[in-house]
């Protein structure tokens, strides 16, 4: 069973990622803000987080990414930054805080499934 | 040339006669070949009675017919006043004057007199001296010296001057009126203090140095001097320093504060413009991602539940409507820009009528918010165009409910307001600084840039403006950090008596 963690502020792609990640050997939470998404994380412990860059609240994705890389006990969990930030600077940043891969919005339906494949 | 009257009896030899008068003619040589006019006169007649050829010269009139003149036909006897006191002195003086000449002519002179007695007479020795020159080099200088004192005096450049003393520090010792009209300063104070004291401000920059360069090198310098306060431009000066002599220099400044606020201005509104791109970009990107992910789900083989059909459709519309709402304020906003008015389809309409979009698309969005709604007189009748104050009002909405927690309250109030009416549309959000609040209207502002979490493309509130403008009513704001913030704006009323109010007054 491999555990996938959505994390956005928008519903409708935490539904769309929620519908196209789905399958029998997954289980897959949800979460709408980066404070949310530290705690969920660290019970939950899942294989990959996908997460957003803009959130509301004080933690934003970049923030979440260099939290659970800076964790020991979270080793194990990969990151992937799906954001409509699209400049290299953000990418930069991204794969500064930790980021395992990234992906742009708005993401071609079967690349997202590959690029989860390649982290799973 | 006095003589013995008994040396005239005796008979002189030849050759005496001839040795004498050789004598007088080399005197006489010498004489006319000074460069100073030289008179005799009778002090008793008052005639000239002699007069060397560079005195004839001088006045321009052949020898003979200078001999025999009065003194006073060419010099103003009065004016040598003193002519009387030193008559029977054997004193000198002199004094500047003008000599009358040939055709009244005036030649300006310094004449020195003193007298001599012989032959039993006393006669007056006027030695003339012709000054033009010197006058007219002292004129020219005087004009110069006037042209430079009036440049500087009605210059609008701003002028320091600076001195270097002893100690090599530089001394103010002067300024125009430009510099006290720019600077709104007295600097006649300053005189005397350094520029340190003077002007504190310039104290931690390069000024100093580079002033004392230009007093020991001589070489111009030329720079820009920017004050800012609470990151505004307090002022901004050109100036350019020169020397004016060993030690010394000036320091000429215009007042380019309004060219320099022009071009941040316009820096600012570039990197404002750039900024929306990306802003743009990104309010684009995000409804794309959905009606992208899902109708590729739908049109793929994916295996989806009919529930999971219907919700992926009403996605896809719900994005696709927000897509084309960003549209529709790019659009306007393109009209407005390029000074087209939006175009307007005005009917009359009662208040609680026009409203009613609001109020609907309020109950959709506001989960978890306090509602208060409320208008006064609904039946009052406004000319107004439907859909565009339901954009407005839209705009509005959604600014309070992006801007402010669920639990808080969410307020829309109506009245009439002499031939207005009045609405006010208030939330409980995170407000704004007075300066924000200042510039909430202006396109792509956007309350807090730096929460990127926070959407939009910051043209809300500037069409909220112009539809309101447009519609012959005003539009304001009120708020406070963190506590809220409340916009206003009317609409003019068209009633009976009043079906022009508003618009035209």
């Amino acid at each position: 069973m491999k555990r996938l963690l959505i994390v956005d502020d928008q519903e409708d792609v935490c539904r769309l990622l929620e519908i196209v990640l789905q399958g029998p050997a997954r289980e897959i939470r949800v979460s709408g803000n980066g404070e949310d998404a530290l705690r969920l994380a660290r019970s939950f412990r899942p294989d990959v987080v996908l997460l957003d860059i803009m959130m509301p609240g004080g933690i934003d994705g970049l923030a979440v990414a260099r939290s659970l890389k800076g964790d020991p006990e979270m080793a194990g969990t990969k990151v992937l930054i799906v954001t409509a930030r699209t400049l290299q600077a953000d990418r930069e940043a991204a794969f500064a805080a930790g980021a395992d891969d990234f992906l742009t919005k708005p993401f071609d339906v079967a690349e997202l499934q590959e690029r989860i494949e390649n982290l799973l | 040339m006095s003589k013995s009257p008994d040396s005239c009896k005796a008979p002189l030899e030849e050759n005496e006669f001839r040795k004498r008068l050789s004598r007088l003619e080399r005197f006489r040589s010498l004489l006319d070949h000074a460069r100073d006019g030289i008179f005799l006169v009778d002090l008793e007649s008052g005639l000239i009675v002699d007069a060397n050829s560079s005195a004839c010269h001088l006045l321009g009139f052949d020898c003979p017919a200078l001999i025999g003149r009065p003194l006073e036909a060419v010099v103003d006897l009065e004016q040598l006043n003193w002519l009387g006191e030193l008559e029977d002195s054997s004193e000198e003086g002199t004094v500047a004057t003008v000599l009358r000449g040939a055709g009244d002519g005036l030649v300006p002179v310094e004449v020195r007199f003193n007298m001599d007695r012989f032959e039993g007479g006393a006669y007056g020795v006027v030695v003339a001296r012709d000054i033009s020159e010197r006058e007219q080099a002292k004129a020219a200088l005087r004009e110069r010296e006037a042209l430079l004192r009036n440049f500087i005096e009605s210059t609008p450049l701003g002028i320091h001057l600076y001195q270097l003393n002893e100690q090599k520090q530089l001394i103010f010792s002067g300024s125009n009126p430009a510099a006290d009209a720019i600077l709104g300063l007295r600097h006649q104070s300053f005189i005397g203090r350094t520029l340190q004291e003077v002007f504190p401000a310039l104290a931690e920059t390069e000024v100093p140095d580079r002033y004392r360069e230009v007093c020991q090198t001589g070489l111009p310098w030329k720079n820009e001097q920017i004050f800012y306060l609470n990151d505004k431009i307090q002022g901004a000066f050109e100036v350019h320093a020169f020397s004016t002599g060993t030690g010394c220099m000036a320091a000429m400044f215009m007042d380019i504060s309004e060219r320099k606020r022009a071009e941040e201005a316009l820096q600012e509104s570039s990197r404002m413009k750039s900024e929306f791109i990306s802003t743009a970009a990104h309010e684009l990107r995000t409804p794309l991602t959905s009606i992208r992910g899902f109708a590729q789900l739908l049109v793929g083989n994916a295996e989806l539940t009919p529930e999971e059909q219907r919700e992926s459709l009403a996605y896809i519309h719900q994005k696709t409507e927000a897509l084309s709402r960003i549209l529709d304020d790019l659009l306007d906003i393109a009209r407005v820009e390029s000074g087209q008015a939006l175009p307007l389809k005005m009917g009359m309409i009662r208040v609680d009528e026009l409203f009613q979009p609001g109020a609907a698309y309020l109950k959709t969005r506001s989960a978890g918010y306090h509602l208060l709604w409320s208008l006064e007189e609904g039946d009052l009748l406004v000319s107004a165009d439907r859909e565009r104050i339901g954009q407005v009002m839209e705009n509005l909405l959604s600014n309070a409910l992006k801007y402010s927690p669920p639990g808080t309250e969410i307020g829309v109030s109506g009245q009439r307001l002499k031939h207005e009416y009045l609405i006010a549309v208030s939330d409980q959000g995170i407000g704004m600084t007075s300066d924000q609040a200042l510039r909430v209207f202006d396109k792509f502002f956007r309350a807090d840039s730096s929460n990127t979490a926070i959407s939009g493309l910051g043209l809300g509130m500037s069409i909220v403006r112009d539809l309101v403008e447009s519609h012959g009513g005003r539009v304001w704001v009120e708020s406070l950090p963190g506590e809220g913030t409340r916009f206003f704006f009317t609409l003019p009323l068209a009633g009976e008596d009043n079906l022009s109010g508003g618009t035209d007054h």
